[in-house]
């Protein structure tokens, strides 16, 4: 892990990016939810679907995006996130296939909870113009007796 | 120029409007598994790729990515109301590891329903359960009805449906 206990506040998860595409936003919904189980023209894949929705043009899947977040997570704490992680996201701003999007997160607090300290960080994804896309917080939950402030 | 209509009806039957949601309706519950397979599936569309994931857990055998949990909630609340719109905010606990094979319940209910800056927004919640009853993950959820403003008319037909991905209801009302 790249976390190390007594970080402090201030310290930044590592940025995860990802180059967003057509043909990924058209792929989620069959690999997730099963072939035609979702339309396949849809609001993620489908100019005109889109445009029905009053969107410009095809946007991509909130869940996308907070999986970019969410993998900073478990790369920084493993079980620490897998139980007690928390996370609050808000999707503010469309993404499109065209965007290039990063996620980012700094160290807010450390609380203590009975004998473990939860890292709560506010985190973010933005986009190529550095524009916020997703907002809010995730928190992991780390066994210790020493770090918390 | 075609004049703007929010969409009132696609393939699934007529989309949910916001005065036929009920706060506190009970969304049921649905039993859930996923494979290896699943798993890979997510990692490979999310770009999430962790050794837990694919070869080994401290767990006993590999898990799955917590987003994993993202489509049988939504299918929960497809199951009740056709409501496409837009995902606006998602809250989730993660309790334990989630462990492919295994029989999971998910169980929801419509927790809040509001209007802010002429949207129409719906919140659902929903509690994953091992076979042993124990909490998985929880998860609260709002999304818009419509991208567009409720002062524009709802009387178009859509070609997207918010009653996709419909599940089995093995659970019934809980």
């Amino acid at each position: 892990m790249i976390f190390q206990r007594g970080v402090d506040v201030g310290w930044e998860l590592p940025p995860v990016s990802r180059q967003m595409s057509l043909r990924q936003f058209e792929e989620r919904h069959p690999l997730l939810y099963g072939e035609g189980t979702w339309p396949h023209k849809n609001i993620h894949s489908d100019a005109e679907a889109a445009k029905a929705e009053g969107l410009t043009e095809p946007v991509g899947s909130a869940p996308t995006f907070f999986a970019l977040v969410t993998r900073a997570m478990m790369t920084c704490f493993g079980a620490g996130w897998i139980v007690g992680g928390k996370t609050s996201l808000k999707m503010i701003k469309s993404v499109y296939a065209r965007n290039f999007v990063t996620a980012k997160g700094v160290l807010r607090e450390k609380q203590r909870e009975g004998d473990a300290v939860r890292y709560v960080f506010d985190v973010w994804v933005e986009n190529e113009a550095r524009e916020k896309v997703v907002v809010g917080t995730a928190s992991a939950l780390v066994p210790s007796e020493v770090d918390a402030q | 120029m075609t004049a703007r209509k929010r969409v009132a009806r696609d393939a699934g039957g007529e989309r949910t409007r916001y005065e036929d949601i009920a706060i506190g309706e009970d969304l049921g519950s649905i039993e859930w598994s996923f494979d290896d397979a699943a798993i890979a599936r997510i990692c490979d569309s999310d770009d999430d790729f962790h050794e837990w994931y694919a070869v080994e857990s401290p767990y006993g055998g590999i898990i799955a990515p917590v987003l994993i949990g993202y489509p049988p909630v939504r299918m929960l609340f497809s199951r009740r109301y056709n409501v496409r719109g837009l995902f606006y905010w998602h809250e989730a606990e993660n309790f334990a590891p989630l462990k492919p094979n295994v029989k999971y319940t998910i169980r929801g209910r419509i927790c809040d329903k509001w209007i802010k800056r002429e949207r129409e927004f719906v919140q659902y919640e929903a509690t994953c359960y091992d076979p042993q009853g124990n909490k998985v993950f929880h998860t609260r959820r709002a999304h818009a009805l419509d991208y567009l403003t409720r002062d524009v008319p709802k009387d178009a037909s859509g070609i997207d449906s918010g009653a996709g991905g419909r599940l089995v209801d093995t659970g019934g009302k809980s």
